[in-house]
């Protein structure tokens, strides 16, 4: 799937990204980015400098927070980030958003 | 291949606070050396899986930017007006011409009073610093560190530069530092290591008289990387407001005993100067940025005591110092001296730890 969606758009959906990816287990940094790009073929290539500042932004408002668990390459913990209760609280709520949204989109004729 | 990660790092964590900066280099490390095994399970050589790792993760000033606008601004709205207060307070140093208290200003260092300078940005400034008397501004950080800022001084400038000194006090063990530079500011600051501070000005060879007619509106940034002898320099042109970042030639400023000087840098001549200029991993060199005489000047008011507003040069001295720059006068006997009282100074300092 290609090409890669605008960086406003990517933006503008991060923490949704972010919170569905996180949903099912922890992860760590590289972890995220390689699943976001394997569950959407591609599409979604953290490469611009967005996802760590993304990560601590969740982490600062509690929506994530940290766990250092098995050594990585660098022979430092990894770091694994992990959906809070607020932060799952908070994916329900941003799907409901994008539900909404699409659901608008739609009848006012958008294709989704 | 490690310093080339590390230069990386570096930038891309320059300006967060040290315990922050740690654990997110950690992290983005991991994430590069992950990025390279891909690379390298594909065939490429380490070099080959490093470079691409590091582009593949995205532009460092980006990532940088993103990652203070998490773990620094908060907290610096947080500091609200005690910031600000300590802004003025502690930070801000104003030029006199020299005829008048030039020197004095420059150990003053401190101006009380609210100071009002056109539209500003600022972020943060010398807060922790000690200040020693020298005819440099030494600002010492921590230990083996020092913020060096002075004033553009005794320089036939043009009438309206800014004449104050505002940087941000993100510093680190690797020396990293950055500066939010107010419109049409005039900055010179180096952050240099205690131990092994090098001035520029004690390596040229070539001086060029700027006159005041030709200067412009520009700041140069050269940020130098090197590690192991192995070195990568950078140059980087910002002009006010914005950044271009291109390799070449550009002409950096320094304000040398008083005189100002126009090198003219190349990657090849600061490949040839590295050693003298001592350039390390993560150092960056902001030489100056000053307003031009005829365009968007500084409007500057000052309320309180202890600072001027500097309106320019009287003609005479204006002349004066021209004569006296264009001939050069007694300059290597003052760049002895001033090494001679650093070297002191650093010698001072040791003992003292000791």
């Amino acid at each position: 799937m290609s090409p890669n969606p605008p960086t406003e758009i990517l933006r503008g959906h991060l923490e949704l990204i972010l919170l569905s990816i996180l949903e099912p287990r922890a992860m760590y940094g590289f972890e995220i980015a390689k699943e976001a790009s394997s569950r959407t073929e591609g599409y979604f290539d953290f490469k611009e400098g967005s996802l760590y500042p993304a990560l601590h932004r969740l982490e600062q408002a509690g929506w994530l927070r940290h766990e250092l668990r098995e050594l990585g390459r660098n022979g430092k913990p990894r770091k694994y980030y992990l959906l809070t209760e607020e932060g799952v609280k908070s994916l329900q709520r941003k799907r409901l958003e994008w539900a909404r949204l699409a659901g608008a989109i739609r009848s006012v004729g958008g294709e989704l | 291949m490690k310093h080339h990660i590390q230069a990386f790092l570096n930038q891309a964590t320059r300006g967060l606070p040290r315990k922050v900066r740690q654990d997110v280099q950690d992290e983005l490390e991991e994430h590069l050396l992950e990025q390279q095994h891909k690379f390298r399970a594909c065939g490429d050589s380490e070099l080959e899986a490093t470079r691409k790792a590091i582009a593949y993760v995205g532009q460092a000033p980006q990532i940088s930017s993103g990652l203070r606008g998490v773990h620094m601004w908060p907290k610096v709205y947080a500091a609200g007006g005690m910031l600000a207060v300590m802004l003025f307070g502690i930070g801000f140093w104003t030029l006199q011409p020299a005829s008048l208290a030039q020197k004095s200003s420059l150990e003053r260092g401190i101006l009380e009073g609210k100071v009002t300078v056109g539209v500003q940005r600022f972020s943060a400034v010398n807060i922790m610093g000690l200040k020693v008397p020298s005819i440099w501004e030494d600002i010492i950080y921590s230990d083996g560190l020092n913020a060096i800022n002075y004033l553009i001084d005794r320089t036939p400038m043009p009438k309206q530069p800014m004449p104050f000194i505002l940087s941000r006090a993100n510093l680190d063990s690797k020396g990293s530092f950055s500066i939010d530079l107010p419109n049409n500011s005039a900055i010179d600051s180096y952050l240099i290591p205690a131990k092994d501070a090098c001035w520029v000005e004690t390596q040229c060879n070539s001086t060029t008289y700027v006159s005041s007619n030709q200067l412009k509106v520009a700041m140069v940034m050269v940020n130098g990387i090197r590690s192991d002898g192995i070195e990568t320099l950078s140059f980087q042109q910002n002009k006010v407001g914005s950044e271009v970042k291109q390799k070449g030639t550009y002409l950096m400023y320094a304000n040398q005993a008083g005189y100002l000087r126009r090198h003219v840098l190349s990657t090849k001549t600061m490949c040839e100067r590295d050693t003298d200029l001592k350039l390390k991993a993560g150092w960056n060199w902001i030489v100056y940025s000053w307003v031009e005489k005829n365009g968007n000047t500084q409007v500057i008011e000052r309320v309180g005591q202890g600072g001027s507003v500097w309106e320019g040069y009287p003609d005479a001295l204006i002349k004066q110092m021209e004569n006296d720059t264009v001939n050069n006068q007694h300059l290597e006997e003052r760049i002895a001296q001033r090494l001679k009282e650093r070297k002191a100074r650093e010698k001072a300092r040791a003992s003292a730890k000791t």
